[in-house]
């Protein structure tokens, strides 16, 4: 506990000697650190964005006008049984007149013999079923029953969301990881001029018998401090923004907690292998 | 009698200097005291090194404390370090740091609590005359006053071996009768001891045993 509290002091005192590289390492974190906190956010924020346009997505099945009212049942039954489907919705040729006359502000059949618009069930689906491989199988088995005449949804549309996502989530991962690289290298490399200036201290304290974990502690302290207050000052930059600042049209979606707790330990361990490899070349 | 250093059958290189010691069998008892003698320049302080294991001998077996050194376990070799005073050579003050610091930096490795540390370096410091220094950086002391600081640092923590290159090189008169007088105490007092010289008939020491450092070998 004696040793531990000398190691603590002898790092206060490495930072206190040389406050101006330690600001410029802190600030130079807290800098990598905001990085990731905004690219963080902004993945998550496209993604609600993406969630909330996806929920809209539902299929129509149109039928052919022929089709007997037991078909139709048979069809509906079929449906109840499918797993994803939140809800669906029987359109009548004649609901389907009322829809349209509400949507146009005019009844554009008025005049015709026969309503032409087709009978159809609206199909809503369960937010974790909304994805193009699930919508393709459903409606390839929708498409087995008689009297089908056409499927929609909005397939190419879907594809290209999901593409979009994975993109967005592939950049933040490679995004992140070159981030958390240039910390760790940002952090060895101050770690580095800090152990430099105390060089002649940890040879001689090596010749007196120090062993090469009790010499390279300062240092590990060092990097975890500056790790650690970086990522601190990160978020509350952000969280100073968020409460002062709204984007109209938009919404930010922060991390849950228990994420940030699970990222300052990523940051925590950053700060000792950053310190720690710092250190290890000089003993 | 128990040995504190026994070197058996050492053979030594380095990369810089090329062959220092071929066959080189040594001991020092404990409480004795060696001088070690030679002209400058032949690599004496490689004898130190060798011993606090800084350098793996080509072949032969260090023995320190009856037990084998091995300088690849740094460990081991630390917690070696931690029985060993060292003085001048490679052993010096770190010249940022006040001399108070340097003396107590022993006591740290072993644990001392504050307070204890403080009173066992102010009596060293007391003990060696060093008292006004205590907070001067040690990078301005002179060459006697370092010499005596690191004296102070080399038994303030009871370190049973002190390994002592050249203690008055550089020295006036008052200062080396200074030294040798501290030296002597320390002789009596049972410490082991082994010093490097170029003039061991400077320090006339009790009971000293003198060895010349010639080709490899000592005889």
């Amino acid at each position: 506990m004696r040793k531990f509290f000398y190691l603590k002091f002898k790092f206060l005192k490495h930072l206190c000697k040389r406050p101006l590289p330690a600001i410029a390492s802190l600030l130079s974190m807290l800098l990598l650190f905001l990085m990731f906190d905004l690219v963080w956010i902004a993945s998550l924020s496209v993604d609600r964005y993406y969630e909330q346009v996806l929920a809209e997505v539902d299929m129509e099945i149109f039928f052919d006008d022929n089709l007997p009212d037991s078909t139709m049942n048979t069809i509906t039954d079929a449906l109840k049984d499918l797993e994803g489907i939140e809800a669906f919705e029987f359109i009548s040729k004649d609901d389907a007149r009322a829809k349209l006359h509400a949507l146009m502000g005019m009844d554009l059949l008025e005049g015709l013999e026969n309503n032409p618009l087709p009978k159809s069930i609206l199909i809503t689906f369960d937010m974790h079923f909304i994805t193009s491989t699930y919508l393709n199988d459903t409606e390839v088995k929708l498409r087995k029953f008689n009297g089908v005449t056409e499927i929609f949804y909005p397939r190419f549309w879907l594809e290209k969301a999901e593409a979009n996502r994975l993109l967005v989530s592939h950049s933040v991962l490679v995004i992140g990881a070159v981030i958390f690289l240039a910390a760790i290298l940002n952090l060895l490399y101050s770690v580095r001029l800090s152990v430099k200036t105390y060089d002649e201290e940890l040879q001689q304290y090596r010749l007196l018998g120090a062993g090469k974990m009790f010499l390279s502690m300062p240092f590990i302290f060092e990097g975890i401090f500056y790790s650690l207050f970086a990522f601190a000052g990160g978020w509350l930059i952000i969280y100073y923004g968020t409460a002062h600042y709204t984007i109209s049209n938009f919404e930010i979606v922060l991390p849950p907690q228990i994420d940030i707790i699970r990222a300052c330990i990523v940051a925590l361990v950053v700060g000792m292998i950053g310190g720690y490899i710092g250190v290890r070349r000089s003993l | 009698m128990k040995q504190i250093i026994d070197l058996i059958d050492i053979s030594l290189s380095i990369k810089s200097s090329g062959k220092i010691f071929d066959g080189l069998t040594f001991s020092l008892p404990s409480g004795g005291t060696a001088l070690i003698c030679g002209p400058p320049n032949i690599k004496k302080t490689a004898l130190i090194e060798l011993i606090i294991g800084a350098y793996p001998p080509i072949k032969g077996v260090i023995l320190l404390f009856e037990k084998k050194l091995e300088a690849k376990k740094g460990r081991a070799t630390a917690r070696v370090r931690c029985k060993i005073g060292g003085v001048g050579g490679i052993f010096d003050l770190v010249s940022y740091q006040t001399v108070y610091e340097n003396i107590a930096y022993p006591l740290i490795l072993k644990s001392e609590s504050g307070s204890s540390r403080k009173k066992k370096v102010l009596q060293k410091l007391t003990d060696y005359n060093l008292l006004g220094k205590r907070r001067e950086k040690a990078g301005n002391l002179t060459r006697g006053e370092k010499i005596l600081a690191q004296l102070a640092r080399a038994t303030i923590a009871d370190q049973p071996l002190l390994l002592i290159d050249e203690p008055l090189a550089g020295l006036d008169s008052e200062m080396s009768s200074k030294i040798i007088g501290i030296l002597k105490d320390l002789s009596v007092a049972g410490h082991s001891m082994l010093i490097l010289t170029t003039d061991g008939s400077r320090l006339n020491l009790p009971d000293a045993r003198e060895y010349f450092f010639d080709n490899g070998a000592l005889k």
